[in-house]
């Protein structure tokens, strides 16, 4: 019950209250560049959620066992070589970001072969959007706010799991919104000067102030669970 | 006829306005939001930034006649990470508060794209000196870019800029402008004005042409 | 000749050169710098303890340095002081017993790390306790993002100030007002606009407490619970 507990409100936390884009402002370029039809948007909506799974189903592995202070691997590892070593004393955390960019980068590749061989009608719907999400910090930041928990220690996979798919929910409810407005937007009479990128920033600004009224609900969630 | 190559004068003047990095090529918009709410953390950030682009730009122009096509991206992203993570750690000794207020946004300078679109546009094909010329330029234009987001967020949000107080502290501020609505609104207000400006200076040249033919 | 070319390492030659370099490149900035960052990290609870437990007032204007487990205060009149910090094993995010001088002095109080939802995010606190753990001497906001000019009131010393010497034999509550903050000697006023903020700190205060408390009932092994 108090894991459940805990994983709803990372879950909220993730999807709505700090939601990805429009709190921490991660994963733009995709917000901005694939946000003009309501279908590519929510095509890329699932694609980064797919991903961002994979790479937080593999990073955490990394950091648990390898990365951070006190890792198991690389302290068994140490202290076979060196029976005198004390136990515990190996940090490899100074790689992690190496290390994460290249899960990163190998977790969309292997989405994407999967994908193409496997389940061909979902590759066309969003398989284009794969190699684009390399570069897309939503999927960093998540890998990112995992290592920052599990070093802590007070993480484990089921939140850490958590978070990453409860942040790609709410990069796509963010990105389909835009791509709802946007659609209407066309229709509109928008200043020649604002065309473009300066008024999709200004209705994502209105949309970040829509998701503020979200705040709050953490702690209310909280109350309703343990009153 | 051989392609014209920039030279490094004109790499480092494009990189101011011309093809400055947030209002020309929309790249590194992350960092332009996230971290703007006050002009120190802005500028920290764009020093961490001007050394990645710097150290990886170099290197990558000093390796350019080694590279596989194929392999290019790879190599791009090892030399930034590793840089990344020098910065990181240099700010997390030497300046520990910044370091903690800027969390995740220094990491994050990895897939800032502007350093890898940098890195495939310019330094991989030129010399160490244009490399150099054109990431200082660039640097140059990422500053100016946030210090204008900044400068917008900082004084009306909080009334100060820099942390000295501008305005007597019982005015009321524009709070919004320091929440992440606000880094929205200043930097979609900015586009727009820099769009206009642009508009605005074509349309006299253009009136100038036609009136001198 | 041409084998050679074509193999992996052929292709990959300059990957793994580079990786090599890079790698004490990171290896040697590690080295320098990783006690630096351990000590800022230590630094940043360690310069907030004398304050906690001895009073805003005697910490006002004072100067103080760390050497290892030793706080020294040197306040604005010339006197000096000094405590010895030490991290006691616990349940709780971290808790430091705290006595006056020497590891060997008079208990002077514990101060736990507590934390909780607020708001917005995560609120993360420091607790300072009396020595008999019967009083609250002070709290200290490590981290938070509340909102700005109302929820981050919660750093402020007038607010923290109200936590300052009530009694730890009833939880605390929250009044909405300062009418309905008097009523009870374990209510805290809410900072205007702010109440679920308030009510965290309260709850965040409540259960560092209590476990500071079953800490020092039960201690685990290696616990230093001297008076």
């Amino acid at each position: 019950m108090e894991l459940f507990a805990d994983l709803l409100l990372i879950a909220i936390g993730a999807a709505l209250v700090n939601n990805f884009v429009l709190t921490y402002f991660v994963g733009l370029c995709p917000f901005l560049g694939v946000s003009r039809r309501l279908d590519t948007a929510f095509g890329m909506g699932c694609a980064v959620t797919f991903v961002i799974s994979v790479a937080a189903l593999l990073s955490w592995t990394m950091t648990e066992f390898v990365l951070r202070p006190g890792a198991p691997l690389p302290n068994w590892v140490w202290s076979s070589l060196n029976p005198a070593a004390e136990a515990g004393q190996v940090d490899l955390s100074v790689l992690s970001y190496i290390v994460y960019i290249f899960v990163i980068a190998s977790s969309v590749q292997l989405v994407e072969m999967y994908v193409r061989k496997f389940f061909p009608p979902l590759y066309k719907s969003f398989g284009v959007f794969l190699p684009l999400i390399t570069t897309n910090c939503a999927i960093l930041f998540a890998c990112l706010e995992i290592m920052k928990h599990v070093v802590a220690r007070d993480w484990g996979l089921a939140e850490s799991l958590t978070l990453a798919i409860f942040g790609g929910v709410g990069f796509t409810i963010a990105i389909v919104l835009m791509a709802g407005i946007r659609e209407e937007l066309e229709l509109c009479e928008v200043p020649e000067s604002l065309r473009g990128a300066a008024i999709t920033m200004i209705v994502a600004g209105i949309l970040a102030l829509a998701f503020m009224g979200f705040s709050g609900i953490g702690a209310n969630v909280e109350k309703l669970l343990n009153p | 006829m051989a392609v014209h190559e920039p030279t490094p004068l004109e790499r480092f003047l494009n990189g101011i306005l011309p093809e400055n990095p947030v209002y020309r090529q929309l790249l590194g918009l992350c960092p332009t939001l996230a971290v703007t709410a006050a002009m120190k953390p802005a500028m920290t950030m764009v020093g961490a930034t001007a050394f990645v682009l710097i150290c990886a730009n170099l290197i990558t122009s000093l390796i350019r006649h080694l590279l596989k096509p194929h392999l290019r991206i790879l190599v791009f992203t090892l030399t930034i990470a590793t840089f990344v993570t020098i910065a990181d750690r240099t700010l997390a000794a030497f300046a520990y508060p910044m370091s903690k207020l800027l969390g995740p946004y220094v990491p994050l300078i990895i897939v800032n794209c502007m350093i890898i679109s940098r890195c495939e546009v310019c330094s991989s094909k030129q010399g160490p000196k244009a490399a150099l010329a054109d990431a200082i330029g660039v640097s140059l234009g990422f500053l100016l870019a946030l210090a204008s987001v900044a400068t917008v967020r900082e004084i009306l949000g909080n009334g100060s800029w820099f942390g000295i107080q501008l305005v007597p502290e019982s005015f009321p501020t524009l709070i919004l402008m320091i929440l992440p609505p606000g880094a929205f609104l200043a930097l979609g207000s900015l586009l727009g004005l820099a769009t206009w400006l642009g508009q605005r200076r074509k349309a006299r040249v253009s009136e100038s042409e036609a009136g001198s033919a | 000749m041409s084998r050679l070319r074509n193999s992996y390492l052929g292709q990959a030659w300059l990957i793994l050169l580079l990786a090599g370099v890079f790698g004490a490149l990171l290896a040697a900035i590690h080295l320098e710098l990783s006690p630096r960052i351990e000590e800022n990290i230590r630094a940043e609870i360690m310069r907030e303890i004398p304050g906690l437990l001895l009073g805003g007032e005697a910490v006002a204007g004072a100067s103080i340095t760390i050497v290892g487990d030793q706080v020294s205060i040197e306040s604005a009149s010339g006197e000096s002081t000094s405590l010895t910090v030490v991290e006691q094993p616990s349940e709780a995010a971290a808790l430091y017993r705290v006595s006056e001088g020497d590891p060997e002095g008079r208990l002077l109080g514990w101060v736990a790390r507590g934390q909780d939802h607020g708001y917005a995010d995560v609120i993360e606190l420091l607790v300072g306790l009396t020595g008999d753990t019967t009083q609250i001497t002070g709290i200290y906001v490590l981290n938070q993002k509340e909102t700005p000019a109302l929820g981050d009131g919660i750093v402020r010393s007038d607010f923290r100030q109200h936590f300052a010497g009530i009694a730890t034999d009833s939880p605390l509550t929250v009044g909405r007002n300062a009418e309905e903050a008097a009523q009870s000697p374990y209510s805290i006023q809410a900072l205007t606009g702010a109440t679920v903020s308030s009510r965290s700190v309260c709850n965040i205060v409540n259960d560092t407490v209590a476990l500071v408390k079953t800490e020092i009932a039960e201690p685990l092994e290696g616990f230093d619970g001297r008076p």
